[in-house]
């Protein structure tokens, strides 16, 4: 008779549990140096203007590096020329997918970033290999999986052989 | 007369439960996370590569040879290999044993995030793409506050105890419990590609998985992380699927169960790989954590992008997550006791609560907030530490060894073609004879390839792994985890080896001959 008790106490353990990990942490200090993007989504191939900004006017100089596919092993940077006067560069992305725009205000790279921005670059059309390797993936896995499942359930059935005990 | 071994009550059951096992956090947390780290497309080629050049034959090889001896892993293996190969059985079991412990850990923080789910983890500002890792209302910040929360313990203790209750009465409580668990996941996971495909960018993010970087590709790290994904999402070189394997009658179509769940697991990843690259895209994240990143940062930043019932929507998830990691973690579990019972004669009861024990102890030890990286939450990664330590050695290196050894034993040891005479009197398919040369030499000589230029790899970039002077935890933590690892594993599996057999049918069993012994009428 205990059981549901001890249940309800169980599920109210866990459910403080969960909210007790929920306590507020200190939101990070708004970054002073901005980085706009002119499109959000840029197209491999096809160049972006970014605009930097520090306290709300332009900031020529600035240094803006790209980086493709960030934390992982296949990561390289591309670093871009200084921003113009009007805090303006223009970037081409090379590689479709993640890519984070570091900015940096002095002309040393090896200064950590003022801030940086993550992009997702986008493909300028349906790339053919890819939709050739999705197709022959689905075939392949999706159609394994049913062809086996139909041997499976037309087959004969397996039954326990004479020197083994019968199931449980 | 009752089996003490038990035995799967349907084909379907049984086809169930291997796929429940391959199919858990490996599939939608790893393979996320290895095809974000390998270059996309780069790696999705070489994982379907390695997954019919290396995957399915040695699945194949390994639900063969417990079908065949009826036991689990090390006597199977000494069947093989002798002394040799029983011990090579147990290294097995040992080095699965310290992945399932920090399995269990990561699973315990799944359950955090479900509960979460009940409170701020999915506030209205989590959608908010690029978001700090110090705000409480996304899933990073609030994944990073729970793991440095002495609750974490708690609710590891509590994954044992659930993994423990599954597994105690054996395939008669685990055959149910997946046969809801799998088809759940799939549905969700569907729903879930949907909500990616429909957002904006989300079909750039499937463009971007599939898409093959050759330049990327010709790195052999990236056919390493390939290899090594499919061995973990496989459970192969863990024992398990010998183990499973051992349930089913001896005349069982082993080459079919293969191909089903090989394509079953191998489809899950693919559906949850359209589902989570078009969210990545879709909300440009970047997955700053590496490995877990995707299932805690990522789907849950496309969860609350839903247009309603998100907190509905996070809550089945992570109910459905931690539904996945238990039928994988069950079953790494059972392999152990599967080959503890078979050897020692214990009882199903006494034999869990040793590796139940045990394994809390493990898992406690990768969740104390103390051993996490005090300074990650002013970084954005991920330093578990010790989990990165024995995941490097037991994940990376482990299953490859595995794989070499049991292919070199059951390549020349068995012989292989007496095994697939054996597999193919029972199979609508048929191996072919260059099965045997895969298993012999090609499969071995890849795994040494991989293996072999990963040390170098590593020796290259300046030092081995977990030697680096950088560590902040010291220089004697990653010398420990390596030593632990390879001597404590191997001493325990030479004295398991060592060990006289207690007398059981099972033992019985393994002094019958391999090929010849009765089978079911019909089959």
């Amino acid at each position: 008779m205990r059981r549901p008790a001890f249940r309800i106490a169980l599920l109210a353990a866990l459910l403080l549990a969960g909210g007790s990990v929920g306590a507020s942490t200190p939101e990070p200090p708004a970054a002073a140096v901005e980085l706009s993007i002119a499109d959000e989504r840029p197209l491999r191939g096809e160049p972006v203007r970014l605009t930097v900004s520090a306290g709300g006017a332009p900031a020529p100089g600035a240094l803006v590096e790209a980086i493709y596919r960030p934390n992982s092993s296949t990561t390289y940077r591309e670093p871009l020329p200084p921003a113009d006067s009007s805090g303006t560069v223009f970037w081409t992305p090379r590689d479709a997918g993640p890519v984070t725009l570091e900015v940096r205000l002095a002309a040393a790279l090896e200064t950590p970033p003022a801030t940086s921005r993550t992009v997702a670059v986008r493909y300028p059309g349906f790339p053919p290999s890819g939709l050739a390797i999705m197709l022959l993936a689905g075939v392949l896995l999706l159609g394994g999986a049913a062809l086996g499942f139909v041997m499976l359930l037309t087959g004969p059935p397996a039954k326990v052989p004479p020197d083994e005990p019968p199931s449980t | 007369m009752t089996d003490p071994r038990g035995q799967w009550t349907s084909k379907i059951g049984f086809v169930l439960a291997a796929s429940g096992s391959a199919i858990g956090l490996g599939n939608v947390v790893f393979f996320g996370s290895n095809a974000y780290n390998f270059g996309f497309g780069a790696f999705y080629l070489p994982y379907l590569v390695a997954l019919f050049l290396v995957g399915i034959p040695v699945l194949v090889s390994e639900l063969g040879l417990g079908g065949l001896t009826q036991q689990a892993f090390p006597p199977s293996l000494a069947r093989a290999g002798g002394r040799w190969g029983e011990m090579a059985g147990w290294w097995a079991l040992l080095n699965a044993s310290f992945i399932t412990m920090y399995y269990v850990t990561i699973l315990a923080w799944v359950c955090g995030m479900f509960l979460g789910s009940f409170g701020p983890l999915f506030a209205a500002e989590t959608a908010t793409p690029g978001y700090a890792a110090g705000s409480m209302g996304n899933p990073q910040g609030f994944f990073f506050h729970m793991i440095s929360s002495p609750w974490v313990v708690g609710l590891v203790a509590l994954v044992w105890v659930l993994n423990v209750v599954i597994v105690r009465r054996g395939v008669s409580t685990i055959e149910p419990v997946v046969k809801v668990f799998v088809p759940l996941m799939w549905i969700f996971m569907i729903v879930l590609i949907v909500r990616g495909l429909t957002l904006e960018g989300g079909p750039q993010g499937v463009y971007l998985l599939f898409t093959p970087d050759f330049q990327i590709m010709g790195d052999p790290a990236v056919w390493r992380g390939a290899v090594s994904q499919i061995f973990f999402s496989l459970t192969l070189g863990f024992g398990v699927m010998t183990a499973y394997a051992s349930y089913l009658p001896r005349n069982s179509d082993q080459i079919n169960n293969g191909l089903v769940t090989a394509c079953l697991n191998c489809s899950f990843e693919y559906v949850a790989g359209l589902a989570i690259f078009s969210l990545l895209f879709a909300f440009a994240i970047v997955p700053s954590a590496g490995t877990l990143s995707m299932i805690f940062f990522v789907v849950p930043a496309g969860i609350a992008a839903m247009p309603a019932a998100v907190k509905l929507f996070g809550l089945l998830f992570f109910l459905l997550l931690v539904m996945a990691g238990l039928s994988s973690s069950i079953s790494l579990i059972e392999g152990l006791n599967c080959a503890i019972i078979d050897k020692f004669g214990w009882s199903r009861r006494r034999t869990i609560l040793l590796t139940g024990l045990i394994g809390l102890v493990g898992s406690v030890a990768f969740a104390l907030p103390q051993v996490i990286d005090p300074g990650l939450q002013a970084t954005g990664t991920l330093g578990f530490t010790l989990i990165n330590l024995v995941d490097h050695w037991a994940f990376s290196y482990g299953l490859l060894i595995v794989g070499l050894v049991e292919c070199l034993m059951i390549g020349w040891g068995l012989p292989i073609a007496r095994l697939r005479e054996e597999l193919n009197r029972h199979s609508r398919f048929r191996l072919p004879p260059a099965f045997d040369w895969l298993i012999k030499l090609v499969i071995p000589a890849l795994l040494a390839f991989v293996l072999v230029t990963s040390v170098w790899q590593e020796i290259a970039s300046g030092a081995i792994y977990g030697w680096a002077p950088q560590l902040t935890l010291g220089r004697l933590l990653p010398v420990a985890c390596f030593l632990v690892w390879l001597l404590g594993s191997l001493a325990v599996a030479a004295w398991f080896t060592l060990r006289p057999a207690a007398p059981s049918p099972a033992t019985a069993a393994a002094a019958a001959p391999l090929a010849g012994r009765a089978e079911s009428p019909g089959a």
